[in-house]
């Protein structure tokens, strides 16, 4: 119980901490440009409600087997057409990384680019098919209001993990997001006082395309190249992992497939990973052990609107990881062991500052929590 | 209280313990009753294949296991007692003495029975070897993965017969294809050609339509038998993880043996050299914890099956080897194919040396 105090009360100071580094705002500043209408498509015509509702009813049957089935029943083809194209090209990496994993029999040489061929594959496919369903019930684009990055941003939360291998149950979560030009730099914490363990990370990221804080685009895609490392501490078990990434990850706005997929994303994640294992007792001078590992994650979401303020979204997503807590599904039969995990994240901004986070992830672990969320805005004095 | 609700509603999410029923049927390998007889086999080191007033059938998980069969009517019964997968030199004796009891002659070198008069009550019995407290180095042989190339295994056990000084083969999964009856019951008919006996744990592919249907066949996923001072456990990592149940076996037995020459197998490993592949632990969290526990407990040699290769690695210092050349789909450009290792160990000097025998 000390503990968990004396973690919380660390965290806290952390978190006020962040608060205070944020920038002040200037009394002349000026508020992120607003956004304009995608640039990739006019503004659909007018859909009864009738033909809207048939629409959403086909995206999901036969749209299931067929993606781009609801724009045809929206009227609009030429969407249709290209969720069909993605939907075939996601069906043709599925078959192609697939195939090669059953014919090479998961060779040692080839097997990473096959799970990276599959696994975009699925994405493509699952892409599809969540842009064919948003698209038909999205009524009104237009309202779609996209979020500059901010300066910073941080988030101080709990997260539940339940974890039949392991004590741990309650961790206390810690994170800060600090933007400079495209620069990205993402300290956090995850602390379980109960369990005796915590997950210390550090990512660093560089925006190669997209907003940068302060830049509102018309359009939400971007493409990051990220190193990370992170280091966990598991005392009761006498062992320590570390790990370091590189990985390319990014973001496509679906508004650029169909004016009515705008304020739909589809995140991505491909990359390659180093995890070593240290165990103790120092005195026993176990060897330790080093792993390759590969990073994939697909998702797809959309942003929020209504009383949510700017940057507001939900997304569900797919994550190859297996060395997180949350790690990979234990499935029983042929692919046990190598399917990664599921999540969802919800974040819902209530003003321009404040905002709670929704996590929940299932693998080999299941994770649930909230997370409290400030960030601070970069403000340009004088125009844009 | 908060806790306990959340771990009510998550648990409709998923599942955390996949091997968990596995791991409590494990607990009930070895034991059976009728009107007139019942049998409890100590650690559950065989399966009870059959059990009425007249015989009892035992598939044997290890070289060596003690049972007790219990005569529950109050008349002595003539009994016969069927061995299957058991050493050609097996004995059975009665405990407390120094004879064998007499076998009938039979065709098949891992089958023997024996009849005996069964009085009312208790009564120990020992299945054992003649070379049992010998503690010279021996060889065993390493065999995994047949799956659907069970047409084709009769050319792996030719081999493995014409390697003499083999006491037994040790398996490290994934025997069929699916699990189903049908693959199970002909993976034990061609059994009857090997020479020596089969001791093995289960794979991910016998989880098909009913897990409990493996150990109904062949017994427990985790257990742990001694044979000439040598210690030998076997852990069910079917599903990429291991139950917590079995972890506190595990527990048990690491203890136990820490003293000793030992040698931990089961079929999915918990890393795998090519990380990448993911033919390991669902969590990498799991298996460190694991592996230091292996190496914390001193054992010398770990086995896996799984990946359908060879590879010879360490973990956590301690020598590891993934062989998986039953011919199932095997893993190209590796130059491996079909294969076995033959393993030499003793008591005293640990493990001496491998080899890997090449079928193709």
């Amino acid at each position: 119980m000390k503990r968990a105090v004396s973690a919380l009360a660390r965290l806290g100071s952390l978190f006020a901490l962040s608060l205070c580094v944020s920038r002040p705002a200037p009394a002349a500043a000026e508020q992120p440009r607003e956004q304009a209408e995608p640039a990739s498509a006019a503004p659909a015509p007018r859909v009864s409600g009738l033909r809207r509702a048939a629409a959403v009813s086909t995206a999901l049957v036969p749209g299931a087997v067929l993606h781009g089935a609801g724009h045809w029943a929206l009227g609009d083809p030429v969407a249709a057409r290209r969720l069909m194209a993605m939907q075939g090209v996601g069906l043709g990496l599925i078959a192609l990384g697939g195939g090669s994993l059953a014919l090479t029999g998961a060779s040692r040489y080839l097997v990473a680019a096959e799970i990276a061929t599959a696994a975009a594959g699925f994405g493509l496919f699952a892409v599809s098919w969540f842009a064919d369903i948003y698209g038909t019930s999205n009524r009104d684009p237009g309202a779609v209001r996209y979020a500059a990055p901010p300066f910073i941003q941080t988030q101080l939360g709990y997260r539940f993990v339940q974890d039949s291998q392991f004590d741990y149950r309650h961790f206390w979560v810690e994170q800060f997001d600090l933007y400079s030009a495209g620069l990205r730099l993402s300290p956090s914490a995850w602390l379980s006082p109960q369990g005796q363990n915590g997950r210390y990370g550090l990512d660093i990221a560089y925006r190669f395309i997209g907003p940068r804080p302060g830049e509102q685009r018309p359009l939400g895609s971007r493409v990051d190249f990220e190193l990370g490392t992170a280091y966990q501490r598991f005392a009761p078990e006498q062992f320590d992992t570390t790990t370091f990434t590189a990985a390319l990850s990014g973001r496509y706005d679906l508004g650029r497939i169909g004016y009515s997929m705008s304020g739909a994303f589809a995140d991505w994640q491909i990359g390659a990973g180093l995890l070593r294992y240290a165990y103790g007792p120092k005195r026993a001078q176990i060897p330790s052990d080093l792993e390759t590992f590969l990073l994939a994650r697909f998702g797809v979401g959309a942003l929020l609107r209504g009383p949510a303020a700017r940057g507001s979204e939900v997304s569900v997503y797919y994550d190859h990881r297996h060395d997180d807590l949350a790690a990979g599904l234990k499935i029983t039969g042929i692919g046990s062991g190598a399917i990664g995990h599921f999540g969802i994240d919800a974040r819902y901004f209530l003003d321009e500052n404040w905002g709670v986070l929704l996590d929940a992830r299932v693998g080999a672990a299941r994770v649930l929590g909230a997370s409290l969320l400030f960030r601070e805005p970069l403000r340009r004095r004088g125009g844009s | 209280m908060s806790s306990r609700w959340l771990l009510i509603a998550l648990s409709c999410i998923g599942c955390l313990r996949p091997s968990q029923e596995r791991a409590q049927r494990d607990t009930e390998v070895g034991k059976a009753d009728t009107l007139e007889v019942a049998v409890q086999v100590s650690d559950g080191l065989a399966a009870v294949r059959a059990l009425d007033a007249e015989r009892i059938t035992l598939w044997g998980s290890a070289p060596g296991f003690r049972f007790t069969l219990e005569n529950r009517t109050q008349d002595p019964l003539d009994y016969r007692i069927e061995l299957q997968n058991c050493l050609p030199d097996a004995e059975l004796r009665r405990d407390g003495l120094a004879a064998a009891l007499p076998e009938l002659e039979a065709s098949i070198s891992t089958r023997k029975t024996f009849v005996l008069e069964l009085p009312p009550g208790s009564t120990e019995l020992r299945v054992t070897t003649a070379d049992a407290d010998n503690l010279e180095p021996y060889q065993f042989a390493l065999m995994s993965d047949v799956q659907e190339a069970i047409d084709r295994v009769q050319d792996i056990y030719a081999r493995v017969n014409a390697e003499s000084e083999v006491r037994y083969l040790l398996g490290a999964g994934d025997l069929t294809e699916r699990g189903t009856r049908d693959q199970l019951e002909r993976f034990q008919t061609e059994l009857t050609a090997l020479r020596v006996p089969y001791f093995t744990t289960l794979g991910n592919h016998e989880l098909g339509p009913s897990p409990s249907l493996y150990q109904e066949y062949f017994g427990r996923g985790s257990f742990h038998f001694d044979f000439r001072g040598v210690a030998f456990t076997l852990i069910d990592s079917a599903s990429a993880t291991v139950d917590p149940t079995a972890y506190e076996w595990l527990e048990g037995w690491l203890d136990r043996s820490i003293d000793q020459t030992h040698i931990v197998a089961m079929h999915i490993p918990p890393l795998d050299p090519i990380g990448v592949r993911n033919g390991a632990f669902a969590s990498r969290a799991e298996a460190g914890k694991l592996v230091g526990r292996l190496a914390r407990g001193k054992v010398d040699l770990t086995l896996y099956g799984h990946v359908h290769s060879f590879y010879a690695f360490d973990n956590a210092g301690i020598p590891a080897f993934i062989s998986g050349g039953g011919g199932a789909i095997p893993e190209r450009f590796d130059n491996m194919g079909r294969h076995f290792m033959v393993i030499r160990v003793g008591a005293s000097t640990g493990v001496i040396d491998s080899r890997v025998v090449r079928v193709d």
